[in-house]
């Protein structure tokens, strides 16, 4: 049993299915993942589509019988309104997690609807995705800095600080319980020091699945096998962990 | 068919430990003919010519199988210059530039002395790229303009955010080749897709990454017989004009 921890769902996707799932669950299929947490693609480009975004993303996850979960995206700036929004998702989509791109969006996490935001998603146990590993907003750090001020939140780094940004972000995970990190972006050695410093019990995988055609899901999920995890450690990475941060069934 | 890993770094310290038998197995696993080896971080930094001395001594007892590349700090001035002079002339065969660990911008004029060092010798220059402020696509592309004679490896390939800019910046400069490591297969095919297979060379950056596994992805992506260039023949060819 495999859950993917970074999925999108992209123009391309978009453009060609509209919101029915079925050729991405046949792809997940393939890699017997069963289940997916599906981000935004358009409104983390484009601050109009944010509401249309997160309702095909929800249309999506509905049809996929429970199979894909939905995370709401907004833009902090937006104040109030982003904080109308989220509660909309949650209450009325369904959304079961948050994410934000700040290099891609435009706003730093200093912001303070992103504490407002941060508190609204504890209110509700949702974990809080970040993309990162991108200065100068995106930092692992910087997302350390506000699991700080949040400690009942949980938040992901949904790609564990990229090449680069790696050893700042065992640093980060290690220093902050309510912080997470998601294998998705560094290479195998700096996967291997995530498993050997960290507490494994907070690491999830993801393919960042779905911006394009393209399918990263072999590469990444080889990678994931090429460390030669314990099975046990393996079945919390894929399995047990994300079923537990979503509250999924079997967690 | 000529294989040949780029980016190899048979260090001893942190994320870099790879001796130079396990590297040898790991080559023959994954059909893998020759690597160009260079030095680990720290020797990229501060220590090069205990570095360069490294690959080199490890290539002379393998030289059918192992290319010595070596890298100096322009941080060392005409020491830099002098470092690279000696180590060309002991057999490296490339000179690897890593902006983000050596503490400067890419195209910084403080890189003049050591490229121009090489005088017209179109020795291959391989730069690490990625890191955002040190080492972008198009920093090296102002930088291969400025020494077009000098055939520039975009270490890489931006990796992980430059994946935007890889194309254009290549194209920009046609003496700019694209490596593969960390680009990822499903990455790195548009890349080569769209700028031509003639501009790409394969390197796994093992050991941060698995040698074997690396070949093996990239293959499945990219068919060895439709891309033999960019599994050899063409960084053999720029390693060869670079030792006239």
């Amino acid at each position: 049993m495999i859950v993917d921890m970074h999925t999108h769902w992209g123009a391309a996707w978009a453009d060609q299915d509209q919101t029915d799932p079925s050729q991405g669950l046949k792809i997940f299929d393939s890699y017997d993942i069963t289940h997916a947490i599906l981000m935004a693609s358009l409104a983390l480009s484009d601050n109009a589509e944010i509401a249309r975004d997160n309702d095909r993303v929800a249309e999506v996850c509905r049809r996929s019988g429970g199979r894909m979960i939905p995370c709401l995206t907004v833009h902090p700036c937006h104040g109030v309104r982003a904080v109308e929004e989220a509660r909309r998702c949650i209450k009325t989509l369904g959304a079961r997690g948050m994410k934000f791109h700040p290099w891609l969006q435009g706003f730093s996490v200093m912001d303070k609807t992103m504490d407002e935001l941060a508190e609204l998603a504890a209110e509700h146990n949702l974990p809080v995705f970040f993309h990162d590993g991108t200065p100068c907003y995106s930092m692992p750090s910087q997302i350390a800095g506000l699991a700080r001020r949040h400690p009942r939140t949980i938040f992901v780094l949904g790609h564990a600080g990229l090449l680069e940004l790696w050893r700042e972000g065992i640093e980060a995970v290690r220093r902050h319980t309510n912080l997470w990190a998601c294998m998705c972006g560094p290479h195998l050695a700096a996967q291997k020091e995530y498993f050997r410093c960290c507490d494994h019990q907070r690491l999830v995988w993801g393919s960042d699945y779905g911006f394009g055609f393209a399918d990263p899901i072999s590469y990444r999920l080889g990678l994931l096998q090429a460390l030669k995890l314990p099975d046990h450690v393996m079945e919390c990475v894929l399995d047990k962990n994300p079923r537990r941060l979503l509250r999924l069934a079997g967690a | 068919m000529l294989t040949i890993d780029c980016t190899i770094t048979p260090g001893n310290e942190r994320e870099t430990v790879l001796a130079i038998d396990d590297l040898l197995r790991q080559m023959d696993r994954a059909q893998v003919d020759r690597a160009v080896i260079q030095p680990q971080d720290r020797c990229l930094a501060v220590a090069n010519a205990e570095g360069n001395r490294r690959m080199l001594e490890m290539a002379r007892a393998h030289p059918d199988r192992l290319v010595p590349a070596c890298s100096v700090n322009p941080w060392y001035g005409r020491a830099a210059a002098e470092e690279l002079l000696r180590a060309v002339a002991d057999g490296a065969r490339m000179l690897v530039l890593a902006p983000a660990l050596q503490g400067y911008i890419l195209g910084d004029e403080l890189l003049n002395p050591v490229l121009d060092a090489l005088g017209g010798r179109p020795m291959p220059v391989y730069v690490h790229t990625g890191p955002h402020l040190q080492s972008a696509p198009w920093q090296l592309a102002l930088l291969a303009e400025r020494y077009p004679h000098l055939p520039f490896i975009m270490g890489h390939s931006g990796a992980t955010d430059f994946w935007t800019d890889v194309v254009p910046a290549a194209r920009a400069a046609p003496n700019i080749y694209l490596e593969s490591s960390f680009a990822r297969p499903f990455t790195f095919a548009r890349h080569l897709q769209a700028l031509g297979a003639e501009r790409g060379i394969m390197g796994s950056a093992a050991p941060r990454n698995d040698l074997k596994f690396e070949w093996e992805q990239m293959r499945a992506v990219l068919k060895p017989d439709a891309y033999s260039g960019f599994y050899g023949a063409t960084l053999a060819g720029l390693l060869e004009r670079g030792a006239l």
